[in-house]
C-alpha cells in the first residue's frame, strides 16, 4: 500500500473540513466575534496545515488500488473526527477531551447523539461547526471531497464504490461518476429546499440552515435544548417530517422520482417497503397515544406519532414529545423502526431495510427448500438477482449488528445503566440513530454517562458508520501489507 | 518543486507550527494573568466598597437618628454625605460586580430603606390614623413607628452590605474554578498545536524517508554492487525528482565508462 498516496487524499478530506470552519468563524465574526471565533480559526489554520503538508511531497495520482481507497476513507473518517474535535476543545465549555470526541464523532457518523445539557449556550458559529460535521458526514466527507476536488480521474470511481454499501451500489443504474454527481446533486437539492421551507414555516435564516443540514443528514442536532419541540409549531414538524422521510430513501432513488425515471420510489421494492412499514408503524404508534390517552385526537397523536416515528426510521433522531411517556406498544414500533432504519444508499444508518427485505425472503425461502429440497432458488430484490456474497454478507453484517447492540448493552450496563436506557443507548449508537429510551431520551443528553461508556458509543457509532467490517479491516495488520 | 524548497517548506512548517504553539501560549498565559488579575482585583475593590457603603449607611443612620431625636425632619449635610457616599460605592460596586447576582441582596434591602426614610423625610408627611379610633393623630412623622419600621430595614441592609463584603470569601469555589475553566482553555490550543506539531513531524519523517533517504540508500547499495560484480545497475528508484534524476546520471556515467572500456 502506498501510504503516501493515502496522506494526501486524506489530506484533501482536512481541508474540505477546515473550509467548514472557516465559515462558521465568519459566522462568529459577524455575531460580532464571539467566543466561538478564536477556537474556530485556530482550528481553521491546523486544520488545513494538517491537510496541506502531504501536499507538498506527494504528487496527485490517478491510480488507486482497492486497499488505499479503504484506508483512505476510514483515515478520512477518523482524522475528520479527530479535527472535528478542535473547535470543541479549544471552546471549552462542556467539552471535555471525551465529550468532545463524543460531539465530533456523534455528528460525522450523522448519529446526533449529545452531551451538551445547554446548547443554546455555544456560540453560533460553535451551533454551525456542529451541525456541519452532520453534512459533512452525511453524503461521505470522501464523496465530497472527491467531487469539489478536480483532480482525479479513475481515482474517483475506486473509492466511491468502496464508500457505498454493495446493496446500495447495485440499485444505481449509472456510472460511478454520475453516481457522484447524483448524490451531490440530491444532496446539496435536500438541504437548499428544506432551508426554505424551514424558514417559510418560521424559523430565523441561522436555525433554518442548521435544523436544514441536520435533516438532509439525517443527522440529528439541533441548535435548541428542546430540540424541534422548541418551535410547537406544525408546519416546522411536517416539514422536518417529509424530508426526514426522504432523507431515508436511497439517493439515486429520490434523484429517479424527481426526473420521472422508471425505478422511482413508487415502483422500488425497497422504498415502497420503507414508506409502507413506516406508515403502518406509524399509524400503530399514533392510534395507541390515541387509546392510551396520551392525545384527545388522533390529528394530535397522529402529528407526534409520526413525527418521532419517522424521525427513528430514518435515524435523524429530532424530538417533539418526550416518547418515555408513552405505552409500551408505541415505544416498540419506535425500536423496532430504529433497528430497521432506511435504504441503503440513503444517510441514514442500522441495518438498512434492504437487509431486513432480503432477511425475509432468506427465511421464506428455508421454508420452501424444506419442502421442494431439490430446487433452485435465487434471491432477487428490484429484480435484480443477489449473488451469493452479497446475501452473505448482508446475513454476516445482521449478526454482528445484533451482536455489537448485545456488548454495547454489556457495557452500558457494566458502567452502571439501566437495561433498558442500556439496550437503546447501544442500539441508537450503533444504528446512528441518536437519542435513546429511559435516562437518555429524546430531550436528555448523555453527559451524565461514565466516560469509558461514552468512548465505547463512540466506537459503535464508527463501527456503525463505516459498516462494521470497513472499520474492522483497520485492525487487522496483513491487510496492510 | 524541487526537493530543496520541498525540505525548506517543511521545516519553515514546523518551525511555523511550534512557534504558533509559543506564541498561543504566551498570549493565552497573558490572557490568564489579565484574568486572575481582574478576578483579584474585583474582590479587593469588592471590599474596599462594601467598606464605604458602610461608612456611608453609618452616616446616614446617625444623622437620622439625630433627626428623630430633634424632631427635625430636613436631611443635614451628614445625611447627604452619607448619602452620597454609599450612592457613589452601589454604583461603582454595580460596575465591577463579577457575578450579576452579586448586588442583588444589597439593591432589595437598599430600595425597601431608601423608601422608608423618604417617607419620614417628604416635605408632606402623610396623616397619620390612630388604628383603634380612626382619628387624625398626628401630621408630623411617628418617630415611633418610623423606628419601629425603619430599624430593622436598616439592619438588614447592613447585613446585606456585610455579605457583600464577605462574598469574595464565601464565592472562592466560584472563582476558582473560573481560574480553572480559563487555564483549561489557555492550554489546550497549544496542546492541539503541538499535536499538530507531532503529527507533522511524523509525516515529514516519512516523506524525507520515502522520497529521499531510502532512494539514496539503495542508490548506495547497487552502486557498490555494480563495483564489486559488475551486476547491472538497477535500483529500484521510481518517481521524477533529484533523486531520480541522480539515479539516470549515474546510469549514464556507468554507460560512459563502459563504451571507454570497450
Amino acid at each position: 500500500m502506498r501510504f503516501h498516496v493515502v496522506l494526501r487524499y486524506i489530506g484533501m478530506v482536512l481541508l474540505f473540513n477546515a473550509a467548514f470552519m472557516l465559515i462558521s468563524a465568519l459566522i462568529s465574526y459577524t455575531n460580532g466575534i464571539d467566543s466561538g471565533y478564536t477556537p474556530l480559526m485556530l482550528s481553521t489554520l491546523l486544520t488545513a496545515t494538517l491537510g496541506l503538508f502531504p501536499m507538498i511531497f506527494v504528487k496527485s495520482t490517478r491510480q488507486i488500488n482497492s486497499k488505499e481507497s479503504y484506508a483512505i476513507m476510514i483515515g478520512a473518517w477518523i482524522m475528520s473526527c479527530v479535527v472535528g474535535t478542535f473547535p470543541f476543545l479549544m471552546w471549552g465549555g462542556e467539552f471535555t477531551f471525551t465529550n468532545a470526541w463524543f460531539e465530533s464523532v456523534s455528528g460525522f457518523t450523522t448519529t446526533g447523539s449529545t452531551i451538551l445539557s445547554n446548547i443554546e449556550a455555544l456560540p453560533k458559529g460553535l451551533l454551525f461547526w456542529r451541525s456541519s460535521t452532520h453534512w459533512l458526514g452525511g453524503a461521505g466527507v470522501v464523496i465530497f471531497s472527491l467531487v469539489i476536488l478536480p483532480s482525479f480521474g479513475k481515482a474517483r470511481s475506486t473509492i466511491t464504490s468502496v464508500e457505498l454499501s454493495s446493496l446500495a451500489r447495485d440499485n444505481y443504474r449509472y456510472r460511478t461518476r454520475k453516481i457522484v454527481q447524483i448524490i451531490c446533486m440530491v444532496y446539496i437539492g435536500l438541504t437548499i429546499s428544506s432551508t426554505l421551507l424551514f424558514k417559510v414555516a418560521g424559523m430565523d435564516w441561522f436555525d433554518a440552515i442548521n435544523h436544514s443540514f441536520s435533516v438532509s443528514a439525517t443527522g440529528g442536532f439541533s441548535t435548541k435544548n428542546a430540540s424541534l419541540a422548541y418551535y410547537n409549531n406544525v408546519w416546522i414538524d411536517l416539514v422536518a417530517i417529509f424530508f426526514m422521510l426522504i432523507g431515508g430513501i436511497h439517493l439515486g432513488v429520490i434523484y429517479a422520482t424527481f426526473t420521472g425515471k422508471k425505478n422511482n420510489m413508487f415502483r422500488s421494492e425497497i422504498a415502497r417497503y420503507y414508506l409502507i412499514s413506516t406508515l403502518i408503524a406509524c399509524t400503530i404508534i399514533s392510534l395507541s397515544l390515541v387509546i392510551s390517552g396520551n392525545y384527545d385526537s388522533f390529528g394530535e397523536a397522529a402529528r407526534y406519532g409520526f413525527f418521532q416515528g419517522i424521525s427513528m426510521v430514518s435515524t435523524t433522531g429530532f424530538a417533539t414529545a418526550d416518547a418515555n411517556l408513552w405505552p409500551p406498544i408505541a415505544l416498540l414500533c419506535i425500536i423496532l423502526l430504529g433497528i430497521q432504519c432506511g435504504c441503503a444508499g440513503s444517510t441514514s444508518g442500522g441495518l438498512k431495510t434492504d437487509r431486513v427485505i432480503l432477511a425475509g425472503k432468506l427465511i421464506k425461502q428455508n421454508f420452501i427448500k424444506q419442502q421442494h429440497p431439490t430446487a433452485v432458488m435465487r434471491t432477487k430484490i428490484d429484480g435484480t438477482t443477489q449473488d451469493s456474497e452479497s446475501v452473505n454478507y448482508a446475513i454476516l453484517y445482521i449478526v454482528m449488528f445484533v451482536m455489537l447492540v448485545i456488548l454495547g448493552s454489556i457495557v452500558n450496563t457494566a458502567c452502571g445503566m439501566d437495561i433498558g436506557t442500556s439496550f437503546t443507548a447501544a442500539l441508537t449508537w450503533t444504528g446512528n440513530v441518536g437519542p435513546a429510551f429511559g435516562s437518555m431520551g429524546g430531550f436528555d443528553s448523555f453527559a451524565a454517562l461514565p466516560e469509558f461508556a461514552k468512548l465505547f458509543g463512540t466506537l459503535l457509532m464508527l463501527l456503525g458508520r463505516l459498516e462494521i467490517f470497513g472499520l474492522i479491516q483497520l485492525f487487522l495488520m496483513k491487510w496492510w501489507i | 518543486m524541487g526537493l530543496r524548497r520541498r525540505i525548506t517548506i517543511g521545516f519553515f512548517s514546523l518551525v511555523a507550527l511550534l512557534l504558533f504553539a509559543v506564541a498561543i501560549s504566551i498570549a493565552e498565559l497573558g490572557r490568564l494573568r489579565e484574568d486572575a488579575r481582574e478576578i483579584v482585583e474585583a474582590g479587593d475593590r469588592g471590599s474596599d466598597l462594601a467598606a464605604m457603603m458602610m461608612s456611608g449607611l453609618q452616616k446616614q443612620n446617625s444623622a437620622i437618628l439625630r433627626m428623630v431625636a430633634t424632631e427635625h425632619i430636613q436631611p443635614d449635610s451628614e445625611y447627604n454625605e452619607g448619602t452620597s457616599e454609599f450612592d457613589n460605592a452601589y454604583s461603582e460596586a454595580m460596575e465591577v460586580m463579577i457575578h450579576g447576582t452579586d448586588l442583588d441582596a444589597v439593591t432589595n434591602a437598599e430600595k425597601q430603606y431608601r423608601s422608608i426614610v423618604e417617607a419620614y423625610l417628604s416635605p408632606a408627611p402623610t396623616p397619620i390614623i390612630n388604628d383603634t379610633t380612626g382619628s387624625l393623630e398626628a401630621f408630623r412623622p411617628d418617630a415611633k413607628r418610623f423606628l419601629e419600621e425603619y430599624l430593622p430595614a436598616y439592619y438588614a441592609l447592613d447585613n446585606a452590605v456585610k455579605r457583600y463584603m464577605a462574598s469574595p470569601q464565601s464565592s472562592i469555589a466560584q472563582r476558582t474554578a473560573m481560574v480553572e475553566d480559563n487555564a483549561y482553555r489557555t492550554i489546550t490550543p497549544s496542546i492541539l498545536t503541538l499535536l499538530v506539531a507531532v503529527l507533522v513531524v511524523l509525516m515529514f519523517h516519512f516523506f524525507i524517508d520515502f522520497f529521499y533517504i531510502k532512494p539514496i540508500l539503495r542508490i548506495n547499495k547497487s552502486l557498490d554492487h555494480y563495483l564489486a560484480t559488475r551486476v547491472p545497475f538497477n535500483p529500484n528508484v521510481e518517481g521524477n525528482n533529484e533523486i531520480s534524476k541522480l539515479k539516470e546520471s549515474i546510469e549514464k556515467l556507468i554507460e560512459l565508462q563502459k563504451s571507454k572500456n570497450a
